[in-house]
């Protein structure tokens, strides 16, 4: 979880704390993803323990996160407005209130972080007034990436992670030969994308704040801009290929090589081509390291023994001077090494 | 669309009472040949729960308020290339699925 959001997190349940919102009432978490696991460790932290995490995926009912069981959605059915409260953590929570209350629960619903801009069912005044304004800012920050780059193929990765920009990267080259695209712009969110563009020598990067990007991208859609590509897998909201993979398995490379860019099944992805060299920073030794990146921020945690494990694992294949490095800021506050054995 | 437009939009909305129904098929291009195969498909996911078809000047304005922002998970909309960002026909193009398995798992994936 971002530390921007988390904070957003905490500021919301430390209001609902002080308003004594679920004193007497069971807590319910919905959607069991890294961001309610967070919420759940907060409440927890706090006296609080949710009654139970709901969760649509048949694969996580059953499960439990800390002695909290994941459960159907549709427990809420045994619940009432007056017994019970709903937090919702994660980016879906327009979609996963309005199925709450097809299920028939009339209780209140938190937002607990609010990712996501796109949706909001309402037809109010107010959500009106205030989604023609937030695309006006995203049509303004869209004229003043055409007066910059008038021409150009706007490559627009619109979610702020380095993974979806890497792997819109590499197809990069394929797709303009395939389209026969000359010069184009890639637009990102915020400076850890720009460097993975960079990486792959990327001349023309426009880095947006993650609330630009969102409204950029509102306004792209909105006024059909044209001489442009969403390179994401599930962004924006109006495109939902992503629903092919509920039915049908296709690994995260062919979904880029066919579905975001509509590629041969040849073509081969491309390697970094701007990559610095690395010294090893004084400690890593070539052939002798392996370098373990336990946080990905849209997944759950995967427990620390997990880590130490494989840790340990590597480290019996190379007895000598095999050693582990961890880059996370959750349970390593600073980068550290594992040495197992 | 100016606000005028988004107000009538809202409206007939309402007026219409499409929050009684569960699911609503948009056609932003009334002269595609899928059209008439997309909502034989709808019907037959449709089954027992209500639902309705909007095409023409209707549906174009629907379209529009919905590329302003996600206003409600009960539009399905009946397209392979809109609303703008939709890049589906890539799965057709490439050979990876047929436009049946799109109708039925992809436009009507949420039914």
């Amino acid at each position: 979880m971002e530390q921007r959001y988390k904070a957003e997190m905490i500021r919301v349940l430390d209001a609902r704390l002080a308003a004594r919102s679920f004193d007497g009432r069971a807590v319910l978490l919905f959607g069991h993803c890294n961001a309610t696991e967070e919420t759940a460790d907060y409440l927890l932290s706090r006296y609080v323990t949710p009654a139970a995490i709901l969760d649509n995926s048949t694969a996580k009912q059953g499960q439990n996160y800390r002695e909290i069981p994941i459960t159907p959605p549709e427990i809420v059915r045994n619940y009432t407005a007056e017994n019970s409260i709903v937090l919702i953590a994660t980016r879906f929570f327009a979609e996963m209130s309005a199925q709450l209350r097809r299920l028939g629960y009339d209780g209140e619903i938190v937002q607990v972080v609010e990712y996501n801009s796109f949706a909001e069912y309402s037809l109010s005044d107010d959500t009106l007034r205030r989604k023609t304004a937030r695309m006006m800012r995203g049509a303004e920050t869209l004229k003043n990436i055409r007066d910059q780059y008038p021409a150009q193929h706007l490559i627009i990765c619109p979610n702020k992670a380095l993974g979806d920009v890497y792997w819109a990267m590499v197809f990069l080259p394929a797709y303009r030969a395939k389209r026969g695209i000359g010069e184009v712009a890639v637009v990102v969110a915020e400076d850890g994308c720009r460097q993975v563009a960079e990486m792959f020598g990327a001349g023309r990067i426009v880095t947006l704040s993650p609330t630009e990007m969102d409204e950029f991208t509102q306004a792209v859609i909105y006024t059909r801009e044209d001489n442009c590509i969403f390179a994401h897998h599930d962004r924006p909201y109006t495109d939902n290929i992503i629903k092919y993979l509920d039915k049908h398995f296709m690994s995260f490379i062919d979904y880029y090589r066919f579905a975001v860019y509509c590629l041969p099944r040849e073509t081969e992805p491309a390697a970094p081509a701007n990559l610095q060299p690395f010294d090893g920073g004084g400690t890593l030794q070539k052939g002798h390291s392996v370098i373990l990146a336990p946080c990905a921020k849209s997944v759950t945690q995967m427990p620390a023994a997990f880590w130490e494990n494989l840790a340990a694992e590597w480290a019996a294949r190379d007895t000598k001077s095999a050693r582990a490095y961890t880059a996370a800021r959750r349970r390593y506050a600073e980068p550290r090494r594992c040495r197992s054995r | 669309m100016n606000q005028e437009r988004l107000n009538n939009v809202r409206l007939y909305w309402q007026k219409d009472e499409f929050d009684n129904v569960s699911f609503v098929l948009v056609f932003p291009d009334a002269g595609a040949t899928l059209n008439s195969r997309i909502r034989a498909a709808f019907e037959v996911k449709l089954g027992e729960r209500r639902g309705t078809v909007v095409e023409g000047r209707d549906a174009e304005d629907l379209f529009a308020l919905y590329s302003l922002y996600a206003f409600t998970d009960k539009l399905v909309i009946g397209s392979f290339d809109l609303p703008h960002g939709r890049k589906l026909r890539n799965l057709l193009d490439s050979g990876v699925a047929t436009e049946e398995t799109l109708i039925n798992d992809v436009i009507l994936g949420a039914m």
